[in-house]
């Protein structure tokens, strides 16, 4: 999961000319990654697109992340059943 | 050519057709008053009054009503300078002076304070017009004319259906007269009605009515003084009785239409229209719209604009003492000489279509946008909103550095094609986070830019530029004329300038909002999936107020996100309530100097 979202977000950055910061560890702030909110939002609709669910819409009790452990962890969390 | 708007006409039904045909084939011999009597009846039930007196017009009821009274030559009686000429005609014929005192800005009635300055011991009445419904300042009214002795008349020409605090127009005063005219609420073709709660005034003027024939006179035509020719026909008032059948229909279907001309019209900058003050009911008769002086527009130019649509509009009235047959100018007419040059009385009558009055209110809309596109080409800049709010605001990061601006959008950029393109596509790409879920068009963003932005007093929205003036985004206010001022609208639409521009424009705008203009507290509702600006709102001191329940319907295509509804299907996410008060802000501030 925590590779599939690299992933992703280096393919944005890349299409919006940004600059991620390197390495992107489980520590880095999400604020400080290089990716702007708008690349966020086309983050979030990715990963929905390629796993088939957004977790933040599934959540009762929203949970936000700070850093990029937290977002995998949450996509983790809400994981589909293979 | 679309079909011409009336003003106004009356909602006639199969029900006064056939009393009318009734009395016409009736309605004679012994049963030659029997609608009179049914008609008068139910006109004081409705009004709660003890006597009534069917007359052929308002003006009649008048004439008599000041004749009973003793008004004659050498009298003064005080009224606005702001009324149709019917109510200082009857003065006139009994040799009394009419008195024209000013309205107030707000009400379009009689100034209280300039009717008790123009009392002399000359003066016989005050005649209270409720002018297109609304209601003129009873309490003060009745107590100068006890104060003074002096019998305060309403003239309820115009105001079946308002109430003050209770009490039907017209059943306050001395007496009250009604106008049944073709154009008013209820009609009888022609006609009106005289009210009193006073027996010995309800007996003279009856026996006025009647060519001074008194009730008790037993000799066939023999008049006991002169009187008055002014009574109300029994087939006239078969078509009354119907009407009166349908008041409570009638007078809610001008709410009615008043009700949508309010939503669409009274928020636009420099528009008011009729008020309904606390404790009060307006019966809405005419409603009526007037532009504030700075707006530039005129008359003139509100008669062009809807004649070009086909929709008849009516001129507000002319200040009686402009009339040269007058002589005489009104001392302080500063409301009735301005009002009337920037104002119009828009089309009311009961059956107006949804459709009709959207046109109606396209064309005020359409001279609002014009009047702000010339005063921005003048370059007297936007009209000033209720709370002063800056046109452009400086982002900066947290060691000073400028990274962009917000710059609020205005009338200029309503012709601005690749603006409202732009907007479109960032609309239509955020669409997930929107309580409403449509497919943007570009016409739909061009009017909603145009009517529930630009022409909102409450409610601004900023471009965020960045430091190349590219737009990168927007971030909107609602509830400016509140103490609690909403942010709202926060879209990213394209990834130039700096990657926190956005996190720096809310503090931008935040701080514009609580520390330079001092709001109390800022607030804004999102869903709690849009976990990216609430990263952002948290960041800034913003907590969770209130979580409401989000629940999903889908209306004609469009899917809408209905809060706190037992509507729809229910979601897991909420729509959170968060608030940020100044002084978490300013801790904020003052805590966070290596933000950056």
């Amino acid at each position: 999961m925590r590779e599939k979202i690299i992933e992703v977000m280096g393919e944005i950055a890349e299409a919006g000319g940004l600059k991620l910061v390197a390495p992107l560890l489980d520590e880095t702030v999400l604020l400080e990654s290089g990716l702007d909110s708008l690349g966020f939002a086309v983050l979030v609709t990715r990963l929905e697109e390629d796993l088939g669910y957004d977790p933040f819409t599934l959540m009762e009790e929203p949970v936000y992340p700070r850093t990029l452990g937290d977002f995998v962890a949450i996509y983790e969390r809400y994981r589909l059943p293979r | 050519m679309s079909n011409r708007i009336l003003y106004t006409k009356p909602s006639i039904t199969e029900l006064e057709v056939r009393y009318a045909t009734d009395a016409a084939a009736n309605g004679w011999g012994d049963h030659c008053y029997d609608y009179i009597n049914r008609f008068e009846a139910a006109f004081r039930q409705h009004l709660g009054v003890q006597y009534a007196i069917a007359t052929s017009s308002c003006t009649g009821a008048l004439h008599m009503g000041m004749a009973a009274l003793g008004i004659g030559p050498g009298d003064e009686v005080i009224l606005a300078d702001t009324n149709w000429i019917a109510t200082a005609s009857p003065i006139v014929h009994l040799g009394a002076k009419p008195v024209f005192v000013d309205i107030l800005e707000d009400s379009w009635c009689l100034d209280p304070a300039l009717v008790e300055a123009a009392i002399t011991p000359k003066t016989k009445a005050i005649v209270a017009v409720h002018l297109y419904g609304n209601l003129c300042d009873m309490d003060a009214l009745l107590a100068i004319g006890e104060k003074y002795g002096v019998p305060v008349i309403e003239d309820a020409a115009e105001a079946i259906g308002s109430v003050y605090h209770g009490k039907r127009a017209g059943s306050m005063g001395k007496f009250g007269a009604f106008s049944f005219h073709g154009t008013k609420t209820i009609t009888t073709g022609e006609g009106g009605i005289f009210v009193t709660n006073d027996a010995e005034l309800y007996e003279q003027v009856l026996t006025l009515s009647n060519h001074g024939r008194a009730r008790g006179q037993t000799t066939q035509f023999w008049p006991d003084m002169v009187g008055f020719k002014y009574k109300m026909s029994n087939l006239q008032a078969a078509i009354g009785c119907a009407q009166m059948e349908r008041i409570d229909e009638l007078i809610g279907q001008k709410r009615r239409i008043f009700s949508y001309y309010r939503e669409q019209l009274c928020h636009l900058p420099g528009v008011s229209m009729n008020p309904e003050p606390d404790g009060t009911a307006n019966g809405y008769w005419m409603p009526t719209v007037v532009f504030a002086p700075e707006t530039g527009i005129r008359r003139e130019d509100i008669q062009s604009a809807f004649a070009a649509e086909t929709i008849d509009a009516r001129v507000f009235f002319w200040p009686l003492s402009s009339l040269p047959f007058f002589g005489e100018a009104c001392l302080d007419s500063t409301n009735s000489q301005s009002i009337p040059g920037r104002a119009i009385n828009l089309p009311s009558y009961h059956d107006l279509t949804a459709s009709d009055l959207e046109r109606v209110c396209d064309v005020v809309k359409q001279l609002v946008s014009q009047s702000r596109l010339k005063q921005a080409d003048a370059g007297e800049g936007d009209v000033p909103l209720a709370l002063n709010i800056q046109d452009e605001i400086s982002i900066r990061n947290g060691q000073g550095r400028v990274l962009g601006r917000l710059r609020r959008i205005t009338a200029v950029d309503l012709t601005d094609s690749a603006l409202i393109s732009a907007l479109t596509a960032w609309r239509n790409s955020n669409q997930r986070f929107f309580l409403t879920q449509f497919q943007a068009t570009e016409s739909r963003t061009a009017n909603w830019l145009r009517d529930s932005v630009v022409m909102d007093n409450s409610r601004a929205m900023y471009l965020i530029q960045d430091n190349s003036n590219v737009n990168v985004g927007h971030l909107g206010i609602l509830h400016l004329d509140s103490d609690t001022p909403e942010l709202d609208n926060m879209i990213r639409g394209v990834s130039d300038g700096d990657p926190k521009i956005m996190y720096w424009a809310e503090i931008a705008l935040v701080n514009s909002l609580l520390v330079a203009r001092g709001a109390a507290k800022v607030c804004l509702h999102v869903l709690s999936n849009n976990w990216i600006p609430i990263g952002i709102h948290q960041l800034i001191g913003f907590e969770t107020a209130e979580k409401l329940s989000v629940s999903k319907k889908n209306l004609e295509g469009e899917i809408h996100y209905l809060i706190d509804s037992d509507e729809g299907e229910p979601q897991k996410f909420k729509c959170l309530r968060m608030v940020l008060s100044r002084s978490k802000f300013r801790h904020f501030l003052s805590s966070n100097t290596t933000w950056d």
